[in-house]
């Protein structure tokens, strides 16, 4: 480790380091704009500058970019010296030149680099009389505002969007001092990380037009640890909260992100960055809502679906106490049916309110048998879950039929970073440091072996060595050969075409000889072959090079992996309670769904096979759906960030969320509803006296932790709600938190208390610790003279290292299994003339369940479509955009018909959970029929 | 240490023969200069429009914290605040507000006359702060200056601003 | 000789209302000359002048209400206010405020108004104890070892004057003062006796047991209303009669040229008073120990060299 002085102080060095992340570490303020902590260095803007001495002789010294310089031993350089700061306030005041005075109307003012360097180097009066450079803004979608004018060209953008996330079409345009940002023509930004360009430019170029539309600046956001909701990769996320002042804004006013070294670094997915606004969404479910039996003149309803009215909680909860009293007089059956998307706590609560024995998962067979199958397979010591900074660092990687890209896309933004691991290397060996961003990339170095099998062609294909696109049935086998390959054994590669068996043969070589591979797969395919193909492959390649191989299998939902821990293997599925209900069907029976829309779970007939055997069913949920239609009683269910929980990521890692807000009007956390009509039961069995006394999330989370073994980590994952930091709890709100007596001041002008958290030790008020550097629970990334989101440098262990005070992950210890015994079954699907087997394609605005609540997602959702290859195309006699006809599974939809080269013959790509086909998720694959509509109308669309 | 005691009575007593220095308030109204710091109201700019942008540094600089406000985008570009609110029951007349206001928006006043029988009435809404005049500032105009393109003032129009740069072309 | 029953009655009852009244006008007068000393008009608005801002604050008191802390020992503190008003009434029994007016010609008048006004410092401790409060019980302390300590110098620097006259019979001392009042040979024993004055009164600068700065209002923090308001009027008809005291002891009673004897009273009087309320506007408090070391070190001695210097000369003539 060099030791180097800086300013007359001695500071110890990484070997390699450059300067300024030295000086950043140590704790020196300088200011800088291309340095990314994630993309290196490129010395664009000349910001960092320092004076670098030859020895302790030199006095005069001579100006270096401090992000450009390597530290060496026993260096002197001086971050105060005059020269150095004249040189870096010349710099800035040339930036500010034409820049275009209106922070003040700028939503980036208040967290804004450019405002906090301007400020760190001294310059404060504009001198230059010249006029301003302008520029004409674009429309980039409904996500990303663009105000050119404010640009300080330090390249940011472009070498995220570019460099690091793979897209196209943002780029730098005319040259000079003209330099422009944008795209070749108004539009939205294609690439699904273009929220980041918020966070990464260090200005108000790129600002989140969501959070325009109910702004308030970051310290008037009250904020706390949360994690994103919208996928099973469970990146961390600081939601902004604030209290509406007048009874009609939004609570919930943005997510940033949430610096989490081993899931989602500094990066989110837009999926994940827009889709909070779902909680403000009109469907939101607020009060507490019962069938009526008015009648009234006309409605939307069909038959058999229910028509609500609000309700007061009480007669509401003292109804669902009253079915619990029947039930333990053993008057009435009480059925509850979990959720993949609801937290460990609430499952765990209806699972305990209603008896192992009739708790079910809320998934169809096929969806709960797959989830099991990727426990089952994390379970073997072979193979090993791999964080993000250890998919980045892969030397080879096999993605088999799971389109991260949409899916599970963290983890493709982080395989995008792995594919530069040969250049890396190449510049290790030329004695180049990875931080240098520009000539590191400039390096003409063959991809890293990335090798994709699977259905639609993905975004990473610009960086895959190899993409073999077949149904599920081909992946598996392609999959399956590559296992024996790996073994030696080429029966299976045999039976391949001979260009397929030749890129086979090249994919089982290089994860052969890969030294760190990696397995990507997961349960989007929805077959049960690939994940035992996958595990099988990780495995295999575990034996021959007897370390553990990584295996990343992404699951579809936020804690699908955690819903999956309630139940053995084969129980627990809608098929199985559908049976069960109609074998029962003499009690009366009441149905708890806990935040489920069953139709997007099951088929339909399977699902009104179960609200027809049940007499009573009540839904606790976020959104209206379809499920809500056929509920009798609906409670308000808090989102993730209302409330406090834990989920368990496609790693197995447990991860708690704490909330950031309350919910409006009755919301409450799922778990509460039941609580609480468990204490409305006058006579309570020992098992509802347990539940009746649940206080706090906490206590949840520690009975869980005593009843399931895998979940012991639970007490370990936070504090409880006890914890004090120097006798203090956590503040939510910022130091500067405003409008503290006017924000509720006109519903009434006397001060009330803030409301206590029982949950979390944290406060709803300026009240606590404040400091992130105290504790993780702080999510208020904030330091002073560092308002942006830069900040999180100071509160990081090194530069990209741990936050403060975190350790890593924490993975819920699960039994060490190996491998079920699993053969790959020849079959052959059938197909018949008009028969089309659909199978899931995946959208990230559409495909999340939640997001699509969100208006901007909303807003650039697909309509329903179904995809199919130019040869059916031919067979069908359709064109592209042809309204067609799709029967799949019982049901019919009108779709606009889509032709894809890709799309594999005999098969019709429907996207799953695209709003107007939710209820065919369930389905996909399936046999289908698709046929052109011919009563189209002029200008009709689907 | 006696005469000290003694002169401070003497000194007490002259004062029996001075001027009052208050005045009989309200029979006689004090002066008050233009920059006293009474209620607050929020200005207009020369053509008439909300000078308040909403940009919440009052709100941030305010110490009792009683103003709070939400920002809205118009259709004309301008950003204004979707309502406005002070609790002047809150209120400690610092002026802080006004010093921290970027466009000259939110303005002290000399009116300090504004008591109520009920508490809930010190709360003013936009409508009750919002006066059609510029205040003390008469020429004043934010977006004649910030380079944010508005209804009537397109991108380059702003004082000491070029003409857009058409990045299509060469820009010889 | 014997005077009609009228007389005597119109005396009790005369004197009785103008001490009243005097002291609650006092309230006003007080005020007012504080205002114009710091150079504002005081309270001005009711009636002429202001003058019925007494009946005002009357009428505020006797509406407030009478409220009884529940910690409070009720009977004492009850009756803690009534004390201090019966002490200095009874002690204006035995002025003699000219040749014809006065209550009583006792011929222990002197003691009889020293032992009144060490009874007054019960109700300031009592009041202090019953109200059950750490302030009030502070100032209720401190009232006591104040009391204790300045009535010492306070009976010693009366006794010059007791020597000169050689009589405690108050009559007979303001007849004494004939041929010259008594502030010129007992210029020492009328300073310290004014000191002491300002002490057994709590007035400003020796309100130590009601010190609004450390001991939020000291032995009447509990008292509102009209109990509080006889707090408020004991301690004006005190300062009236420590005025009207050192009027008749060393300023020669009612004696002087021209002007009835009333008049002459009264205007001596008047003269003490506003000098008290001087005091209140110019001084400020000392510190509690300053207090009593002042007490003991200073007055003390001081009193009994007066005393033998006195009595020397008195000798010394003969």
């Amino acid at each position: 480790m060099p030791t180097i002085t800086i300013d007359g102080k001695n500071y110890q060095a990484e070997e390699q380091e450059n300067l300024l992340s030295v000086c950043l570490t140590a704790g020196i303020n300088l200011p800088y704009f291309c340095w990314h902590p994630a993309m290196g260095s490129v010395g664009a803007c000349r910001q960092c500058a320092v004076i670098e001495y030859k020895n302790t002789d030199d006095k005069h010294g001579r100006l270096v970019m401090s992000c450009m310089t390597q530290v060496r031993e026993g260096g002197i350089y001086s971050v105060d010296a005059t020269r150095a700061r004249q040189f870096r306030g010349g710099i800035i005041e040339n930036l500010m030149t034409n820049h275009p005075h209106d922070c003040p109307v700028c939503e980036e003012g208040g967290e804004c680099h450019l405002q906090d360097m301007t400020e760190m180097s001294g310059h404060t009066m504009r001198r230059f009389r010249g006029r301003k450079r302008t520029h004409r803004n674009q429309y980039l979608g409904p996500f990303i505002n663009h105000e050119m004018n404010r640009c300080i060209a330090c390249y940011r953008c472009t070498r995220f969007y570019r460099d690091y996330a793979g897209g196209t079409d943002l780029q730098p345009l005319a040259r000079n001092n003209q330099v422009y940002f944008g795209r070749h023509e108004d539009g939205l930004l294609e690439n699904g990380f273009s929220g980041n360009l918020v966070e990464v430019c260090p200005t108000g170029v790129f600002t989140d037009k969501t959070f325009s539309k109910h702004f308030v600046r970051k310290w008037d956001l009250q904020s706390a640890p949360s994690v994103c909701e919208h996928c099973a990769v469970g990146c961390n996320t600081a939601p902004g909260a604030r209290a509406p002042g007048n009874g009609k804004d939004p609570i919930l006013r943005r997510v940033v992100n949430l610096y989490n070294r081993d899931i989602n670094g500094y990066f989110l997915c837009d999926r994940g960055r827009f889709g909070y606004d779902y909680v403000n969404s009109e469907k939101r479910i607020k009060n507490v809502l019962v069938a009526c039996e008015k009648n009234i003149i006309s409605s939307t309803a069909a038959p058999g679906e229910r028509i609500h009215g609000e309700i007061h909680p009480e007669p509401a909860v003292k109804h669902l106490a009253r079915h619990l009293a029947e039930v333990q007089q053993g008057r009435r059956r009480l059925i509850g049916i979990g959720s993949p998307r609801s937290s460990l706590e609430n499952n765990f609560a209806l699972r305990e309110l209603v008896g192992k024995n009739n708790f079910f998962s809320g998934l169809s067979a096929r969806d709960l048998q797959l989830l099991q199958l990727v426990d089952r397979t994390q379970r073997d010591a072979r193979i090993h879950c791999p964080t993000t900074p250890e998919i980045e660092s892969a030397d080879a990687i096999l993605i088999l039929g799971e389109d991260i890209d949409n899916t599970a896309p963290r983890v493709a933004l982080a395989v995008r970073q792995a594919a530069r691991n040969r250049q890396k290397r190449q510049a290790q060996q030329l004695q180049i440091p990875l931080w240098q961003d520009a000539s590191v990339r400039q390096l003409r170095v063959e991809a890293s072996p990335i090798f994709f099998i699977g259905l639609e062609k993905p975004r990473l294909a610009d960086i895959t060595s190899a993409t073999l696109l077949g149904t599920p049935e081909q992946t598996a086998l392609f999959a399956d050969s590559i296992a024996q390959l790996i073994l030696g054994d080429d029966t299976g590669a045999r039976k391949l075409a001979p260009d397929c068996r030749a890129q086979v043969e090249q994919v089982a070589n290089t994860l052969r000889q890969a030294e760190n591979p990696l397995i990507i797969s997961g349960c989007g395919s929805r077959s049960s072959d690939i994940i035992h193909c996958a595990g099988k492959i990780a495995a295999t390649l575990a034996d021959t090079s007897s370390s553990p191989c990584s295996l990343y299998l992404a699951c579809p939902e936020v804690n699908s992996l955690g819903l999956t821990q309630f139940f053995p293997a084969g129980e627990g599925d809608l098929e199985q309670l559908a049976h069960t209900l109609e074998i029962h069907s003499g009690t009366p029976c009441t149905l708890i769904v806990l935040e489920n829309d069953l139709y997007r779970r099951a088929d339909r007939h399977t699902v009104e096979r179960i609200f027809n055997s049940a007499d009573a069913v009540i839904l606790i949920d976020t959104l209206l759906n379809n499920t809500a239609r056929h509920a009798d009683l609906i409670f308000p269910a808090a989102a993730t960030a209302e409330s406090q929980g834990t989920y368990i990521n496609s790693q197995g890692t447990a991860q708690r969320f704490y909330a950031v807000c309350e919910g409006a009007s009755y919301i409450q956390e799922s778990w509460r509803w039941l609580v609480d009509a468990a204490n409305f039961c006058k006579q309570k069995s020992p098992q509802l006296a347990t539940i009746a006394a649940w206080r706090h999330s906490m206590d949840l989370s520690e009975a869980l932790a005593a009843n399931f073994h895998q979940f012991e980590v639970l007490e370990k994952i936070g504090p409880d709600e006890n914890y004090r930091l120097n006798g203090l709890k956590i503040a939510r709100q910022s130091h500067r938190y405003s409008g503290r007596t006017a924000l509720g001041a006109k519903a009434q002008v006397a001060e009330l208390p803030p409301h206590p958290d029982p949950d979390a030790p944290m406060t709803f008020s300026m009240e606590g610790i404040q400091s992130p550097a105290m504790t993780p629970l702080s999510a208020h990334i904030w330091s002073p003279g560092w308002n942006s989101n830069q900040s999180i440098i100071k509160f990081q262990q090194e530069i990209n290292g741990h936050r403060l005070g975190v350790r890593g992950s924490v993975p819920i210890r699960r039994q060490p299994q190996p491998l079920p015994e699993w053969q790959l079954a020849a079959s052959v699907p059938a197909k018949t003339s008009k028969t089309l087997t659909a199978v899931p394609l995946y959208r990230l605005f559409g495909s999340g369940e939640l997001s699509v609540g969100a208006a901007a997602i909303a807003s650039v959702t697909d309509i329903p479509f179904a995809q199919i290859s130019r040869e059916d195309a031919q067979r069908l006699d359709v064109t592209a955009g042809d309204i067609g006809q799709l029967q799949l599974g019982g049901e019919s939809h009108t779709v606009e018909i889509r032709i894809s080269d890709a799309q594999p013959p005999g098969t019709v790509g429907v996207p799953s959970g695209l709003p107007g086909l939710e209820t065919l998720a369930a389905l996909l694959p399936a046999p289908a029929q698709l046929e052109r509509r011919s009563d189209r109308e002029p200008g009709e669309t689907p | 240490m006696i005469a000290s005691q003694l002169r401070s009575m003497w000194l007490v007593f002259r004062h029996l023969f001075r001027r009052n220095a208050t005045v009989q308030y309200p029979e006689e109204k004090p002066y008050l200069a233009p920059r006293y710091r009474g209620r607050i109201v929020l200005t207009r700019d020369p053509d008439g429009e909300e000078r308040c942008v909403a940009c919440n540094l009052c709100a941030a600089a305010c110490p009792p914290d009683c103003i709070a406000l939400q920002k809205t985008e118009d259709e004309d570009g301008r950003w204004r605040p979707a309502w406005f609110r002070i609790n002047f029951s809150r209120c400690i007349m610092c002026g802080l507000c006004e010093d921290a206001c970027p466009t000259y928006a939110i303005q002290l006043t000399p009116d300090f006359e504004m008591c109520e029988y009920d508490r809930q009435n010190m709360v003013y809404e936009k409508e009750d702060l919002l006066i059609s005049g510029p205040g003390k500032y008469h020429d004043y105009s934010f977006y004649r200056i910030a380079g944010k393109a508005v209804a009537g003032k397109k991108k380059g129009e702003a004082e000491q601003e070029s003409k857009p740069v058409e990045i299509k072309s060469l820009n010889l | 000789m014997t005077v009609p029953i009228w007389i005597t009655l119109l005396n009790i009852f005369g004197i009785l209302a103008a001490a009243v009244l005097l002291a609650a006008l006092l309230t006003w007068g007080e005020r007012r000359l504080l205002g114009l000393w710091q150079d504002r008009p005081g309270p001005n608005r009711v009636g002429p002048f202001g003058l019925l801002q007494v009946v005002a604050d009357m009428i505020k008191l006797f509406f407030k209400e009478d409220f009884v802390p529940r910690f409070a020992d009720v009977p004492v503190f009850i009756l803690a206010p009534a004390v201090v008003m019966a002490t200095m009434l009874l002690s204006f029994a035995v002025l003699p405020i000219s040749p014809t007016i006065g209550v009583i010609d006792l011929n222990i008048g002197l003691l009889f108004i020293l032992a009144m006004s060490s009874m007054a410092v019960y109700s300031v401790i009592l009041g202090g104890y019953a109200s059950n409060n750490k302030y009030a019980l502070l100032g209720g302390l401190r009232a006591a070892a104040q009391t204790v300590s300045y009535e010492v110098f306070m009976g010693l620097s009366l006794m010059g004057v007791v020597m000169l006259s050689g009589s405690f019979n108050l009559r007979e001392i303001v007849s004494a003062q004939q041929d010259g009042w008594y502030l010129l040979p007992q210029f020492i024993g009328f300073v310290v006796f004014f000191i002491a004055g300002i002490a057994e009164s709590h007035r400003l600068p020796f309100d130590l047991p009601e010190a609004e700065h450390e001991l939020t209002a000291g032995f009447h923090t509990e008292y509102s209303g009209m109990k509080f308001g006889i707090f408020f009027v004991g301690e004006y008809l005190s300062v009236i009669l420590i005025s009207a005291l050192i009027t008749t002891l060393f300023l020669g009673g009612w004696l002087g040229p021209w002007l009835p004897p009333l008049v002459w009273f009264s205007l001596k009087t008047a003269f003490l008073v506003l000098l008290f309320i001087l005091l209140r506007a110019a001084l400020p408090r000392p510190r509690y120990d300053q207090l009593m070391q002042f007490g003991w070190k200073v007055m003390l001695p001081l009193s009994l060299l007066n005393l033998l210097v006195t009595a020397g000369a008195l000798l010394w003539i003969g």
